[in-house]
Formats: C-alpha cells, sequence, structure tokens
C-alpha cells in the first residue's frame, strides 16, 4: 500500500468515477481515527460508556502522559522490551535454522508440516508449568513462551522462503563449481531474503504478542503485568494509558519493519 | 579465439582441426519406481572449433539431459564426453551455460551479474568489473550496469545470461532454450543479437531448440534428436551464409531447410502430441 | 499448480505416474504418525527421568476420565462454542468487509495501515474491557474470539479478492453479469482457496485467544480447568487438557487444511 498523492482524489474525478468527494487516503485516515476517538469522547464523558470501561480517550491521553516519566513506566518498559528482544531473537535464530533443516530433509518437513499449522491454534502459554519447574519464576519462562510463538511463523516462512529458490539458481551455481558455503551466500540466502524477511518481521510481531501476554497472565513484571495489576485495582485510566503505550510500541516496531521490509523487496526481489 | 594460420608446404593437405566436444556413445537412464527409464540411448558427434551447432527434437527427448551431460551437471551412464581430449567429469572452465529460465541474481546489479562467474573464480573487484563492463557494452546493454535485472525485460535479462557466460571466455558455450521464454519478436531480435556476438567471441555453441526456424536462422548444422530413447536421428548442414540477416529468413533455401528438418521431426512430434 | 507442458504420454506410463504419487503420498503420511509415535515415546522416557512431567499412561487416564465422568464435556463446550461462535461473528462481518476492501484501491489504501496496526497489539490486554461490557460469561469469550478473528479474515479476504486476475473479471463483465453474479461465479470460485485459509487461521487465532482469556477469568472452560489443574498440582488431568488442546488444534486445522488444498487444486 503506497502513500497516494492529494491529485489522487482529482485523477479520480477527472476519471468520472468520483460519485463522492474522495479524501486522500492518508488524509482520510485521520479523519477516521479522529472521528472515532471523538464519537467515543462524547459517549464516555455522557455516561454512555461506563468509566470501568473505558475512560474518555482526552483522560487516557492525560494519564499516558503524565506516566511515561515514572520510573515505574521506564522500568516497565525496559523489562518488556528486554524480553521481546530475547524471545526474538532465540525465536528467530531457532526458526531460520529449523526452516533450513525442514527444506533441506523434504520427508521431515513434510511430516511436520502439519503440527507446525497446528502450533498456531496452540496457547502456548499452558506449557508455562513445566518452563517455572525448570526455569524458576522471573523472565525466562515468559521468554521461552514468547519465543516459542515466533518460532512458528518463522519456520514455516524461512521453509517457503528457500523453496521459493527454484532450481535454475542452484544450477547456476552448480555450473560455475561454486563451494557449498558460496552456494548459501551467494545464492541460496540472498535469493531467500524477501520472502525470509517477512517470516523474521512476524516473528518480532508474535514475540511481542506473547511477552505482553504472558505478563498479562501470568503478573510477571513488566507492561502486560501492569495492565493486569491496574485492573485489578480497578484503575481504568491507567489500564488504557499502558494498553495504549503496548499498542505505540508494536505499531512502531512493525512499521520499521514494514519500512526494511518493502526496502529489501525492492533492492532485492 | 581462433588458431594461429597453418604454414603449408605445397601439395599438402591442411590437417583437420581438433574438435572441441567430442559425444562418444553417450547413454542416460535413469531409475524410476516403475524400472529404469533410457532417456538417451546412443548419441554420438563432434562439434569442431567455432561452429554453432542446434540441438533440435521434439518435447521431453531428453535435449536438457543431454546438454546437462555435456556441462558435467550430470554423469552419463554410458559412453563419454570429451572436451580438448580430456574427460569431463564435472563442471570445468571451458564450458559455460546459458538457462532457459531467468538466472539473473535480483539483488546484484547488471555488472554484479555479468561478473559473477569471475567473482566465483576468484578473480580481483577491479578485473572483473572491468571485463564485465566490456562484456555488457558487447551485449548492447551498455547503460544499464547500474539497474537491477527486476527493471530490465526478458530479453534483456538473457542477455545478461549470455554476458555472464561469454565473460568466462569459454571454448563452449551451451545454451538451453534460451529464447523458450520470450515472445517471438523479442526472439528473432535477440537471436540476431547472439550472432552478432558471436561473430566477434567465436565460442563453439551447442544450442538446443524446439524452433526449427530458430535453428536453421543460426546454426551451420543442425542435429535431430529422435524422441526417448534419445539418439542422433541426422545431422543437416546449413550452408546459408552469413551474416545472416531477415532477408535469409525468406529465402528459398531458408525454406527448403526448415522443410527438410520438419520432415525428419514430423514424426516424433505427432507420436509426443498423441 | 502449474500444468507441466508435458507430453500425453501412453497410459501405462500415466498409471505409473499416478502410482508413484500415491506411493509418495503414503510415504508422507507414515512420517506424519511417525511424528506422534516419536513425540508420544519422547513423552514416555522423560516423564520417567522428571517428577514435574506425569506419565504418558496417567495422562491419557486421566483423559479418559474427564470425558467418562463428564468434567471435560461441559469446559469443553464452553471454550468451543466461544472460539466458533467468535470465529462466525468475525466471518459474518469480516467477510463482505474484506471483499469490499479488496476491490476499492482507495478503502484499502486508507484502512490497511489501520488493520495491520490493529493485528500487531496484543489483543488479549483488551479482555477486562470485554469483562466489563459482558459480563463473565460466554459473551465476553465470544468477543474476544470474534475480536481476533476478525484481523485475519479482513486482512487475507481482501489480499484474495485484489489478487483476482482482472481478466476473469472481464470475463464476467463480457457476459453482462450482475454484480450479484460477479460475485458468486467469479469472485467467490477465485478466492475460495485462500480465504478457507484465512478461515483457518482466524480459528487458530480465536482459540488461542478463548483459551488465554479463560486462564485470565470466566466462569468455565478448557483453560478454566487448566488453572484448576495447575492450582491443584494435579499434573495428569493438566498434561490431559493440554493433549485435548493440541488434538482440537489439530483436528480443525487438518480438516481447513484440507479442503483449501482441495479447492486450490481445482482452481
Amino acid at each position: 500500500m503506497t502513500a497516494e498523492p492529494l491529485t489522487q482524489a482529482g485523477r479520480l474525478v477527472a476519471s468520472g468515477r468520483a460519485r463522492r468527494i474522495l479524501l486522500a487516503p492518508r488524509l482520510a485516515r485521520w479523519v477516521l481515527v479522529v472521528a472515532v476517538l471523538g464519537v467515543l469522547e462524547l459517549l464516555t464523558r455522557g455516561g454512555a460508556i461506563g468509566p470501568l470501561i473505558l475512560p474518555p480517550p482526552t483522560t487516557i491521553a492525560d494519564t499516558l502522559a503524565s506516566s511515561v516519566t515514572t520510573a515505574q513506566f521506564r522500568a516497565d518498559l525496559a523489562r518488556t522490551a528486554s524480553t521481546v528482544a530475547i524471545a526474538a531473537a532465540c525465536g528467530i535464530g531457532a526458526g531460520a535454522v529449523l526452516g533450513a533443516l525442514l527444506w533441506r530433509v523434504r520427508l521431515l518437513g513434510q511430516a511436520l508440516e502439519p503440527y507446525l499449522i497446528a502450533l498456531y491454534a496452540m496457547p502456548t502459554i499452558v506449557f508455562y508449568p513445566i518452563l517455572i519447574s525448570a526455569l524458576g519464576l522471573g523472565v525466562g519462562p515468559v521468554a521461552v513462551i514468547a519465543a516459542l510463538m515466533a518460532l512458528i511463523p518463522v519456520t514455516i516462512n524461512v521453509r517457503v522462503a528457500l523453496a521459493s529458490v527454484g532450481s535454475v539458481l542452484p544450477k547456476l551455481g552448480r555450473s560455475l563449481n561454486v563451494s557449498r558455503l558460496r552456494m548459501w551466500r551467494s545464492i541460496m540466502l540472498p535469493a531467500a531474503t524477501p520472502l525470509a524477511f517477512t517470516g523474521v518481521r512476524l516473528g518480532f510481531v508474535y514475540a511481542t504478542i506473547g511477552t505482553v501476554a504472558m505478563e498479562f497472565i501470568l503478573s510477571n513484571a513488566g507492561l502486560g503485568f501492569r495492565i493486569a495489576v491496574d485492573y485489578r485495582n480497578f484503575d481504568g485510566a491507567h489500564m488504557w494509558a499502558m494498553i495504549v503505550a503496548v499498542a505505540i510500541v508494536a505499531i512502531l516496531v512493525n512499521l520499521v519493519l514494514v519500512g526494511i521490509e518493502r526496502r529489501i523487496r525492492r533492492d532485492m526481489l | 579465439m581462433s588458431s594461429q594460420p597453418q604454414v603449408r608446404r605445397a601439395g599438402e593437405v591442411p590437417a583437420p582441426e581438433e574438435p572441441v566436444v567430442v559425444l562418444e556413445h553417450v547413454s542416460k537412464t535413469y531409475m524410476t519406481d516403475e524400472g529404469p527409464v533410457e532417456a538417451i540411448a546412443d548419441v554420438s558427434g563432434a562439434i569442431p572449433e567455432g561452429r554453432f551447432v542446434a540441438l533440435i527434437g521434439a518435447s521431453g527427448s531428453g535435449k536438457t539431459t543431454l546438454l546437462d551431460i555435456v556441462a558435467g551437471l550430470q554423469r552419463p551412464s554410458g559412453g563419454r564426453v570429451l572436451v580438448d581430449g580430456e574427460e569431463v567429469r564435472g563442471p570445468r572452465r571451458e564450458l559455460a551455460m546459458v538457462f532457459q529460465e531467468d538466472s539473473t541474481l535480483h539483488w546484484r546489479s547488471v555488472l554484479d551479474n555479468v561478473a559473477f562467474g569471475l567473482e566465483v573464480a576468484g578473480m580481483g573487484a577491479k578485473e572483473r568489473r572491468r571485463r564485465a563492463a566490456e562484456m555488457i557494452r558487447l551485449v548492447g546493454l551498455d547503460g544499464f550496469e547500474r539497474q537491477r535485472p527486476g527493471q530490465l525485460s526478458g530479453g534483456m535479462k538473457q542477455r545478461v545470461a549470455i554476458a555472464r557466460a561469454l565473460v568466462m571466455r569459454p571454448r563452449i558455450l551451451l545454451m538451453d532454450e534460451p529464447f523458450g521464454a520470450l515472445d517471438q519478436q523479442t526472439r528473432t531480435v535477440v537471436g540476431g543479437e547472439l550472432l552478432r556476438i558471436w561473430e566477434e567471441t567465436r565460442p563453439s555453441i551447442l544450442f538446443v531448440t524446439h524452433d526449427i526456424n530458430e535453428a536453421v536462422y543460426l546454426a551451420d548444422e543442425v542435429w535431430v534428436l529422435s524422441s526417448r530413447p534419445a539418439t542422433r536421428k541426422a545431422v543437416v548442414e546449413i550452408d546459408l551464409e552469413r551474416p545472416r540477416g531477415t532477408d535469409t529468413l525468406r529465402s528459398q533455401r531458408f525454406h527448403a531447410l526448415t522443410a527438410e528438418l520438419w520432415g525428419l521431426i514430423a514424426d516424433e512430434a505427432t507420436e509426443a502430441a498423441a | 499448480m502449474g500444468a507441466a507442458t508435458q507430453v500425453y504420454a501412453p497410459s501405462r506410463a500415466a498409471s505409473g505416474a499416478r502410482r508413484r504419487r500415491m506411493r509418495a503420498r503414503a510415504t508422507v503420511a507414515l512420517a506424519r504418525l511417525a511424528v506422534v509415535g516419536c513425540m508420544v515415546a519422547a513423552w514416555a522416557i522423560t516423564a520417567t527421568l522428571t517428577t514435574s512431567i506425569p506419565s504418558f499412561g496417567s495422562t491419557m487416564t486421566a483423559l479418559a476420565d474427564g470425558f467418562g465422568e463428564g468434567w471435560i464435556t461441559e469446559p469443553l463446550g464452553s471454550t468451543l462454542r466461544g472460539a466458533f461462535g467468535g470465529l462466525a461473528l468475525a466471518a459474518l462481518v469480516g467477510l463482505p468487509l474484506g471483499a469490499v476492501l479488496g476491490r476499492s484501491r482507495w478503502a484499502r489504501a486508507t484502512l490497511d495501515p489501520l488493520l495491520a496496526g490493529a493485528f500487531v497489539v496484543p489483543r488479549v490486554v483488551l479482555y477486562p474491557a470485554l469483562l466489563g461490557i459482558f459480563g463473565i460469561g460466554l459473551n465476553a469469550k465470544l468477543a474476544m474470539a470474534a475480536l481476533a478473528a476478525f484481523f485475519p479474515i479482513v486482512l487475507i479476504t481482501a489480499a484474495a479478492v485484489r489478487d483476482v486476475p482482472e481478466r476473469l473479471v472481464r470475463v464476467g463483465r463480457a457476459y453482462d453479469c450482475t454484480r450479484w453474479q460477479l460475485a458468486r461465479k467469479i469472485f467467490l470460485p477465485a478466492t475460495a482457496a485462500p480465504v478457507v485459509g484465512a478461515v483457518r487461521l482466524a480459528f487458530s487465532v480465536a482459540f488461542v485467544n478463548v483459551i488465554i482469556a479463560e486462564l485470565f477469568a470466566s466462569d468455565t472452560g478448557l483453560g478454566v480447568l487448566v488453572s484448576q489443574a495447575y492450582g491443584q498440582q494435579d499434573l495428569p488431568r493438566m498434561f490431559a487438557l493440554v493433549t485435548l488442546i493440541f488434538v482440537i488444534a489439530l483436528v480443525v486445522n487438518m480438516v481447513l487444511w484440507a479442503s483449501e488444498r482441495t479447492l486450490q487444486s481445482r482452481l
């Protein structure tokens, strides 16, 4: 989805296809968001939506602004961010290796395929008790579960990416008598990167979702934990402020990765 | 590329040139679940220096397999292939290959694509880029050195592949239906380009195609492969004058040759399409 | 699947090819069963090494008891109702929305970033708000599942509709199809396979979210049973539930995946 210039409206009008006034998508998006927020503001201030369910957006914004400077928030953010980083690194690393292995040993890939797909539907959180007895309380179990969640899309995507390289390029390599290392370095890896990076991005996304969800349920530490605590303390405004904070961080990271992905596709596909 | 002029004494008959490639009773059999399948029964032949040989045959007749064997990418079940008198046991410097499908590396520039073979062979960056740039000029792609293959048309991408093959200064260029994926017009144009490039560099060429017109237009001789199990059914000498152009395509001799070849593969083709 | 421009071989070779394919498929099926065997074997071995993993036998007994004594059936029903119900809701809203989005470049350009952004946010943290609105029963879980399933359905359906080759649409228009006919005869078959894929992914997401919601707070459900078993340190029961959850995930995914592939091959 490319950013379309404001002349898109002009073009549509000129082509006679615009039957109503169309704003440029970028503008329309903000109009939509502001409109929704405006409606929510009215409903919450008017009492149609109770404060325990959703406080007014302006209150949430205030609370968020005042919270981000506190030491507590910084500690929570650091905890969540570091857990996501560890989980993503491990999940993506292991997933890439596993994906390559499943591609190389074709039968193994086909045999494990259905189980990998099913694991998408598996709440990996249920493995928590085993992990606690193995790793004790703390960041370990959360990171492992989030890493497992990240591993699955990476494995699937890396496998697909390697399969997509086709047979011509390896044949070219063989006709030039390339060494095994060079075959990987100069042919397979670059050829597979565009599709594989999608997996990497998904790995990050799932690592984030997994970390926050685990913190939320298992009352450990970090932003997810804070949201759960706020809920139990009926602190609606702070809870939603934290939810918004999580959302902003997740969206920002995703945007950065999408940008990289687009660049990779442009340069390498 | 051509050999030194021979010093001949009066009355002496010149010795024939040693062929670059010799196929001696090459055969290939695959093992499948149903038992052995004989793809190639017995193909022999010789390709002299600087000669353009086209290989035609019905679909599935093992042309690509044969080319792979000559290239050293597959071992023959029987017989052998000699290049400059030495048996081919694997891919060699003297052989360069151009494939039917797009084989450009999309993440590299055109220049680095053409230089790829030299890079693998260990040549330094400056030297290989210089040679690649030279070859890019030769194939008519100058100006496109920094472009990515993704921005090029099909015909241009094949020219990149040809440049990459030729920059290795091969003795023989193996081409597996290189223009098969292109449309008719592009095919004629790039075919003419190939002839021009070939005149300048003069490797031997073994050119696989299913297109009779293309074979007659480009080659010095055409080998006809029977369908599975393949043998070299016939060799037709193409005595059309060079350089060839669009008037060649309209000449009587051209039509006669294509008709002759069509007659030779007609039964195989009909059987194959049944 | 690209049809090979192959020679039409005489019937003997054709049946040979078919036999080869069936043999290959049988090998894969065997390999998949072997994986289960390995997993069970690994389980049995690790169970003897540590007390935090119950034996395979005791777990299976607990599972059988669950159905026999009936303490699994009602929570299982509640979880499944939540997951499938939410999936149905999400499909009801998401499929038409995805179709509209797929055809409208403007709508896509406007909403795509918003939807993609919403997708990456951990939806489970919105569950408390849903609890506030719906109370602690089935409806909160339904809403959670619907919310989770909505995004894959919309995004993937939109992509599938967008990817329908324009020439197919032109064929339909050439025959003077009404909008409705176009939808039914052209778009539906062309997008059937990826849409089933979207539904499959949506189920997975819905299922996971329902169980996580139940782990947090719910009146009944598999997740509630798991947290109860954990609280009571009843390892066989807990592992029995985890196995059941995995089997459900596997079966539903396989069924949908099979239909996805059949639809894909018919294309």
